[in-house]
């Protein structure tokens, strides 16, 4: 398979949308998808996201906002113009038609000689192992055959930008990992502008070469995987990115001599300088305090500035066990090598470097 | 409420094929018990059974030490969920989970009581009054659920109860099962084809086999030294790596000749017969990747590798790696990227 001459860069600029003027479902959403690269849109159900791929592919005229390919405003052009391809999370073939015959469509439509017909369907044939099933009939094939056949028909016009609505989400397991191997792949070998849809974290994180998060039709965040997972600008990020989600701990600003204690319940954690400072910079009252489960430090011995907690559950995950530790009534997840046992006294420790602070209404802040 | 359970001698036949063959099985009270299998082992007609939906052909089930296998489901004061929850569409969520109690004829403070409490220990007392179809799937489950504990059985019976949720909501809901066990004293009995569920919740694991008990034991045991190469894949997730080997006598010593690398297998060496053929299996996670050659680490066993595929799961990563023409998984505890 060839890189693709033609690229397109996708902006976006303020886009909202309405429905029925009443339900807000994209608000406010600025970015740029950059051309060659994988970007894939993560959330929820309802927050938006297929609202907004159907906005770039031209099935949606947005209530406000702008929609640039390169230069050029398509805001108002409808899909057919807009040389977009698309695959929906259920599979579309068309019926009565051979694996073949759904493949060549595009290229028929276009006028394209036979003989290079053939080359081209034989070439997406053999990327997406689909050669057996050529002379087959779409309608009758599993799920995870019309799939791959509704790809293949997508990628095979080498299109402007290629959409991707939740693609594996109605497969087999087994057949996703596969599935999900071949994207990658083609993203590798062609460098398409490629736009991902999907729910599954996983997923997100491993095809995106960037990755925007929405929630309520807000774009909470857009950035690499580094960013996203180390540096989440919200503590809904933090929680919905990582397995388990990040400890998010709402606690009281409080002082005791000139050093400031964060405090919820029995749960008392003594603020470093540097979040100390922050905290008085913007005089906070209340914080919510964010550290990921593989970060804490744990230890059966006290240790200097260590939280006393209790072993509530353990879940043994083969290499790693995670475990709830309850603190001062905090209920903390940690994931460990170590095993401990229900009931155990545990010593925790918060490393500095991975604390993360965001405000009441989960705004980071450091 | 005691929850000791014995299955003893069960067996099945659908037509001409069998479904489960002798199958002797021990549930301690307020244990919890996982029935892995590939989908068609016979995990849910065992489960079937159990309830009393479905009749064994052989055998007996005892439940504190009394034989019921010839009650009626209602009678066995046994629970079952199913991995459709199978809710009353019509019937909000209150009366979805109250439906066990009225038909049992209790007071209606008694049930407005239990309900409320078991809503609130799962977390879905906001939802009381919404209907099934307005509940996302992770809520239905726990509506589900809430169904069977409010019943207050002796034994909880689930079947794929997470089979159908997002990862996300997976993750929440094995913790909350798992304090269901301790906290609320259930037994339970879950039957499910992921290994990870096994791993994280249960005390102990049976590993059913084309309606066969292939293994039994406390579930680290199980996984740790699984019986056979089918039991070692089937319980782990992802896969355990198995490659094939012939063992080489040198001089005095013994070892392990894989496709790509050696092992030194002198220490076993009167456990092991030179004629036989062996494989060894190596389980994802007990492995390591490091990308400079020069920097060996002193292990007893390095080889080199390139890597394929990346697939970050969460806060993990599986790496899918070519070493000569094997294809090996990797399962690293931590994010790794390769800038492609």
């Amino acid at each position: 398979m060839k890189r693709l001459k033609e690229l397109s860069r996708i902006l976006l600029k303020e886009v909202s949308h309405t429905y029925d003027r009443k339900v807000e479902a994209v608000s406010g959403v600025s970015m740029e998808c950059e051309d060659g690269k994988l970007t894939a849109i993560l959330g929820p159900s309802g927050c938006g996201k297929t609202t907004l791929l159907r906005i770039i592919a031209g099935l949606i005229i947005p209530t406000s906002g702008k929609v640039y390919f390169d230069d050029d405003d398509v805001t108002r052009v409808p899909t057919e113009k807009r040389n977009v391809a698309m695959v929906f999370q259920f599979p579309v073939v068309y019926s009565n038609m051979t694996v073949y015959d759904n493949l060549a469509i595009p290229l028929k439509a276009r006028r394209i000689p036979a003989s290079e017909i053939k080359q081209k369907v034989k070439e997406i044939a053999e990327f997406l192992d689909l050669t057996d099933y050529l002379s087959r009939n779409a309608q009758k094939l599993t799920p995870d055959i019309k799939q791959r056949t509704s790809l293949g028909r997508a990628i095979i016009r080498d299109s402007r930008v290629l959409i991707l609505d939740e693609p594996l989400t109605n497969i087999d397991p087994r057949a996703r990992v596969e599935l999900r191997d071949k994207i990658v792949h083609y993203k590798i070998q062609k460098k398409q502008t490629i736009i991902y849809v999907t729910h599954d974290q996983g997923e997100a994180l491993t095809l995106g070469d960037k990755i925007a998060i929405m929630k309520d039709g807000k774009l909470l965040q857009y950035g690499s995987l580094q960013e996203v997972y180390e540096m989440p600008k919200t503590s809904f990020v933090a929680s919905f990115i990582g397995n388990p989600g990040m400890n998010l701990m709402e606690c009281e600003v409080t002082k005791f001599d000139s050093r400031i204690v964060l405090k919820s319940g029995d749960f008392r954690f003594e603020a470093t300088q540097n979040i100390s400072r922050l905290i008085e910079k913007r005089n906070l009252k209340e914080v919510v305090l964010g550290i990921r489960a593989e970060h804490i430090q744990l230890s059966r011995k006290r240790l200097e500035g260590s939280l006393e907690g209790e072993c509530e559950i353990t879940e043994d995950h083969g290499n790693l066990n995670i475990i709830v530790l309850n603190t001062g009534g905090k209920k903390i997840r940690v994931k460990t090598p170590e095993t401990y046992k229900i009931g155990e006294c545990v010593y925790i420790v918060f490393p500095e470097d991975k604390l993360r602070v965001f405000t009441k209404d989960g705004y980071l802040i450091a | 409420m005691l929850g000791e359970l014995e299955v003893k001698n069960i067996s099945k036949r659908f037509g001409e094929q069998d479904v489960l063959r002798n199958i002797n099985l021990k549930v301690s009270d307020k244990s919890f018990t996982c029935i892995l299998g590939r989908p068609g082992a016979g995990k849910s007609t065992l489960l079937r059974i159990i309830a009393g939906v479905e009749e064994p052909d052989e055998g007996k089930i005892y439940l504190n030490g009394v034989d019921i296998t010839d009650l009626p489901p209602k009678e066995r004061n046994i629970a079952m969920i199913y991995q459709s929850y199978a809710l009353y569409p019509h019937m909000r969520v209150f009366d979805n989970v109250a439906n066990p109690l009225r038909a049992r004829k209790l007071s209606k403070d008694q049930i407005e009581k239990r309900v409320t409490t078991v809503l609130d220990f799962l977390g879905i007392k906001k939802l009381s009054n919404r209907f099934p179809r307005e509940l996302s799937g992770g809520e239905a489950q726990r509506v589900a659920i809430a169904r069977a504990l409010v019943r207050e059985a002796s034994v909880y019976l689930l079947d794929e109860p997470l089979t159908n949720l997002d990862f996300k909501i997976r993750e929440r809901m094995r913790e909350e099962l798992k304090r269901m066990c301790k906290e609320a004293g259930a037994t339970i009995l879950y039957a499910t084809p992921d290994p990870i569920d096994a791993l994280a919740m249960s005390d102990y694991t049976v590993v059913l086999v084309e309606g066969n008990v292939r293994q039994s034991g406390i579930t680290r045991d199980v996984y740790d030294c699984p019986a056979d190469l089918q039991v070692a894949n089937l319980f782990g997730s992802p896969p355990i790596n198995i490659l094939d080997c012939v063992i080489k006598e040198k001089d005095d010593k013994m070892v392990l000749e894989t496709p790509f690398m050696e092992i030194d297998v002198t220490r076993y060496k009167g456990r092991l017969d030179p004629s036989s053929e062996y494989c060894i299996g190596i389980r994802p996670h007990h492995l390591m990747i490091s990308s400079k050659e020069e920097e060996k680490r002193g292990y007893e066993i390095e080889f080199k590798g390139f890597i394929n595929l990346t697939h970050i799961i969460g806060s993990e990563t599986l790496c899918y790696v070519k070493v000569n023409d094997h294809d090996m998984t990797i399962h690293l505890p931590y994010i790794y990227k390769e800038d492609i």
